[in-house]
């Protein structure tokens, strides 16, 4: 908004306040488009600011590290650190810092070549090579113990790094891996992480402070603890030039903070996590876009194979006729955005390529057909109306984190569905670190929920979830004909193949039910339409995917 | 006075030792630093237990106290569970902010709240009075973070009625703003107002009840009614002999109140956005970071026993007849 002279603004304020009254009762809150998070291309102009205002700040700025893996790092550190490729809305994946894509240039053994692109170069001159890379790969391939990595996968299935040139990588893997484009993301400028600190300190701490040269389109300008951080233009760029010279993040953590900062122009692009009524009273507001996305994350329930009654495969599918997906989603997201509905793939998420709806068969809520799969399994229905078998009553706890209304909530609405049914539901939940830190892993549970998140390598992902004895495999499932899919679509690097294989996957499963998908969570974004080309990438992109397309209107002031 | 002083804080030593175990167990037992890691199936194990001995997770918690203790006594608080920086800077940047938010907030609390009381004492049962005990009573019953978002919603109005920026709603500046000393000092004034309103009118309606009620016990003493009866002004009366013993009480309780505000005006502080004490609390809090929480306790607990030992000693000094009982 624009200044007028200090000694001016109170005599105006004084007369100004008379009319407050009349302008808070004639203003009404229109919103100036409806639920479009990308607006149109129109004329940007070069130069300006944003101010994102955002959840939390960063702890560090190594994304690669457990300690810095979240997104307060990953809206900041995708504009400094570029990835091999980068993830599109749609979950698709295109060469960023890589001079094309990745190539499969032997099968047996499995290798890749990575060739970067040759103009890629740190902004204080040094060129973006494959020292970079194998630096990320020595500290994330899982062999030292002092390495604090936040995910080994892939990772640890190469068994040698060839620097070919200076610009030219090659990897050898143990075996076929097909999720080798989801290697090499936000790579660290190694020469500065090796000048900070040997080894594993280096790449542990190295990034505490800053986050040293940029490789993307903004650098690093200044960090005042508690309150901002300032990226500015990177000129030495290899990309086309972003229009903003500067981005400011203004570190909100109260997300009530966010909508009012937002309306008042303090800031200029929030991304909170939804909320109900904030959702509705940003809508409302003028001169805003907003708009609600649905993201990789999931909600479902797990079911504990060891417990005797989950074990019996009707008992799984009484439960899955038997709890309303889409009366949960009708209750908790539709208020949301009425394009929410239930999830009916467990390996892709509906905004994904390669998404295809499995499980007609349990697809909809049927409760005279769950109870016939009981009584064929050999279940009676007691004068309480909860069936029971060999004298025990069907019962089974349902856990989730305590203290998470939403769940506590989805909670209350499966135990009433199931008990219509005629299974008597206990709520028997946790704190998170006694759910995911002793439960989960020891077994102790009956039905779990929580949320997996989805991501554009569903092969691996698939893999730890569901292969047979895997950690991540809570419920301990096992099917080796569903292990030999994964594993095979793990090999398959053909996308098309790869798809196929994995939706083969998840059709069993609808059979086998090792889970019970409910919905996909939602995303919000809201920002200044002073401002273009911003739009919402629910992947670990974020928003900030397309950063240097952003701009101000020709027209903005 | 010396050995007051000193029986006092003799007292206050273990207190905030004993307060600093008991915080120390609570917030163990609260949660887990490692919660998020976990919740991650793609989190190796060994970076978890990794992490676990990085933070001394794996010993016992009475030997984690005894550590933290022991380079607590140093001036040492450890560093941050979540971004690793030292504790102790982390704090006095927090003091600062609060101080800066507080330091203008309480004067002008105090001067109102004064002069409205002495105000409403004189003018007893008139219209002053009367609208001044329902001012004081309405916002003394208001929430502050209602009060607070009310206050944000009226300046973001005002603005767009302005079509300018007065008033802002979170931070203490605009990050960025270039420009002269009026320019700088202006906007970090329009970043104080809505904060320091939402303060000052809470503390007001408090301090001006006391010091009416003050006020009124001492024009109705002895002492006054013989200065009167001697020919003084009212004025003289008033302001010589009336209002300075009126000011004992309440000049005790601003010691007392500015103590626990330093803690962290954490209402105020959360709803603008103000990286103080009260923030630092809140976000240390959920995120399960020990070594601040402890930090700030006994920070806070320090500047509470000071200050409750200064108001004693002030209230000491102001009123001879405590200082020879």
């Amino acid at each position: 908004m624009r200044r007028i002279p200090r000694h001016l603004r109170w005599t105006v304020l004084a007369v100004a306040l008379a009319l407050v009254a009349g302008v808070a009762c004639g203003s009404s809150h229109k919103s100036s488009s409806a639920n479009k998070p990308k607006s149109q291309a129109g004329q940007i102009k070069d130069g300006g600011i944003i101010t994102f205002g955002a959840d939390q700040e960063p702890p560090g700025f190594n994304i690669g590290t457990s300690k810095d893996n979240g997104t307060s790092v990953a809206v900041i550190i995708r504009n400094i650190w570029p990835s091999a490729y980068r993830v599109r809305p749609d979950f698709s994946l295109e060469p960023y810092l890589l001079d094309g894509p990745a190539t499969v240039t032997s099968q047996n053994p499995f290798t890749v070549e990575w060739k970067i692109k040759a103009a890629a170069v740190w902004d204080d001159g040094t060129p973006v090579s494959a020292d970079d890379f194998e630096y990320y790969w020595q500290h994330c391939n899982g062999t030292n113990k002092d390495d604090d990595c936040a995910s080994t996968v892939g990772y640890d299935q190469i068994t040698k790094l060839d620097k070919v040139d200076a610009k030219t990588v090659r990897t050898v893997f143990k075996a076929p891996y097909s999720d080798f484009e989801g290697l090499f993301g936000n790579l660290v400028p190694s020469h500065i992480a090796k000048q900070r600190g040997a080894g594993a300190a280096g790449w542990n701490n190295g990034f505490q402070d800053n986050p040293g040269p940029s490789a993307g389109p903004y650098r690093f300008d200044s960090w005042q603890k508690g309150s901002t951080l300032t990226l500015v233009r990177n000129d030495k760029w290899w990309g086309p030039k972003p229009h903003l010279e500067k981005i400011i993040y203004r570190f909100l953590p109260e997300s009530s903070s966010q909508p009012d900062a937002l309306r008042n122009g303090e800031v200029n692009l929030i991304y909170p996590q939804p909320q109900l009524d904030q959702v509705n009273v940003v809508k409302g507001f003028p001169g805003v876009t907003s708009g609600v996305s649905f993201g990789p994350s999931f909600e479902h329930l797990t079911f504990n194979f060891k417990n005797t009654f989950l074990a019996i495969p009707e008992v799984r599918q009484a439960i899955a006729l038997g709890v309303d997906r889409q009366a949960i989603v009708n209750t908790l997201m539709k208020p949301f955005s009425d394009k929410a509905s239930q999830l009916d793939n467990r390996v892709y998420v509906a905004t994904q390529k390669g998404f295809e709806p499995h499980g007609q068969a349990v697809a909809k809520v049927d409760v005279a057909k769950a109870q016939a799969a009981l009584e064929k399994a050999g279940f009676t229905k007691g004068s309480d109306g909860i069936y029971a078998k060999g004298g025990k009553k069907l019962q089974l706890r349902l856990s989730t984190t305590a203290g998470n209304k939403l769940r506590e909530q989805q909670g209350v609405l499966i135990q009433a569905q199931l008990k219509t049914v005629g299974i008597d539901i206990r709520i028997d939940n946790s704190d998170s670190k006694t759910l995911f830190g002793t439960r989960l892993p020891k077994g102790d549970f009956d039905i779990a929920n929580f949320g997996w998140v989805g991501t554009p390598f569903p092969a691996s992902s698939a893999k730890q979830i569901y292969q047979t004895g895997s950690d991540s495999n809570f419920g301990k499932y096992s099917n080796p004909a569903v292990d030999d899919l994964m594993n095979k679509a793990l090999a398959e690097v053909d996308f098309t193949k790869r798809t196929a294989l994995l939706n083969q996957a998840d059709e069993a499963m609808w059979t086998d039910l090792p889970n019970l998908p409910l919905y996909q969570k939602p995303t919000f974004l809201a920002f200044s339409d002073k401002y273009l080309n911003i739009g919402d990438n629910t992947t670990t992109e974020t928003p900030f995917w397309n950063v240097e397309e952003w701009g101000l209107k020709a027209s903005a002031q | 006075m010396g050995g007051f002083i000193l029986r006092r804080l003799a007292i206050s030593v273990p207190l905030v030792v004993v307060s600093s175990f008991l915080v120390f167990m609570l917030v163990a037992a609260a949660g887990d630093p490692l919660a998020e890691l976990r919740g991650n199936p793609n989190t190796p194990r060994s970076t978890i237990e990794a992490r676990r001995r990085q933070l001394h997770l794996d010993k016992p918690v009475l030997v984690r106290y005894g550590m933290w203790a022991r380079g607590a006594v140093h001036g040492d608080f450890g560093r941050s569970f979540v971004t690793g920086e030292r504790v102790g800077p982390m704090l006095w940047r927090a003091i600062g902010v609060t101080m800066r938010l507080l330091a203008g907030a309480v004067l002008l609390a105090v001067l109102f709240g004064i002069l409205i009381g002495v105000g409403a004492a004189l003018r007893q049962y008139s219209k002053f009075d009367y609208l001044a005990t329902f001012f004081a009573f309405v916002f003394f019953s208001m929430p502050v973070f209602w009060l607070a978002a009310v206050l944000k919603d009226f300046g973001i109005r005002i603005n767009q009625a302005l079509g300018f920026n007065v008033f802002f709603t979170v931070g203490e500046q605009t990050p960025g703003l270039s420009g002269g000393f009026l320019s700088v000092w202006g906007d970090r004034l329009g970043h104080l107002i809505l904060p320091a309103l939402s303060l000052i009118l809470i503390q007001v309606a408090s301090w001006s009840r006391y010091q009416r009620a003050s006020m009124l016990e001492v024009l109705n003493a002895d002492y006054v009614r013989t200065a009167k009866a001697k020919g003084l002004s009212p004025g003289r009366v008033i302001v010589r002999h009336a209002l300075r013993n009126a000011l004992i009480p309440i000049v005790t309780l601003v010691a007392i109140d500015f103590g626990l505000l330093l803690s962290g005006a954490v209402i105020t502080e959360t709803v603008f956005a103000w990286s103080g004490m009260g923030r630092l609390l809140l976000n240390a809090i959920s995120r399960q970071d020990i070594n601040v929480v402890q930090a700030w306790l006994l920070v806070s607990a320090t500047m509470v026993v000071l200050f409750n030992l200064l108001a004693d000693v002030l209230y000491g000094y102001l009123d001879p007849r405590i200082r020879r009982a």
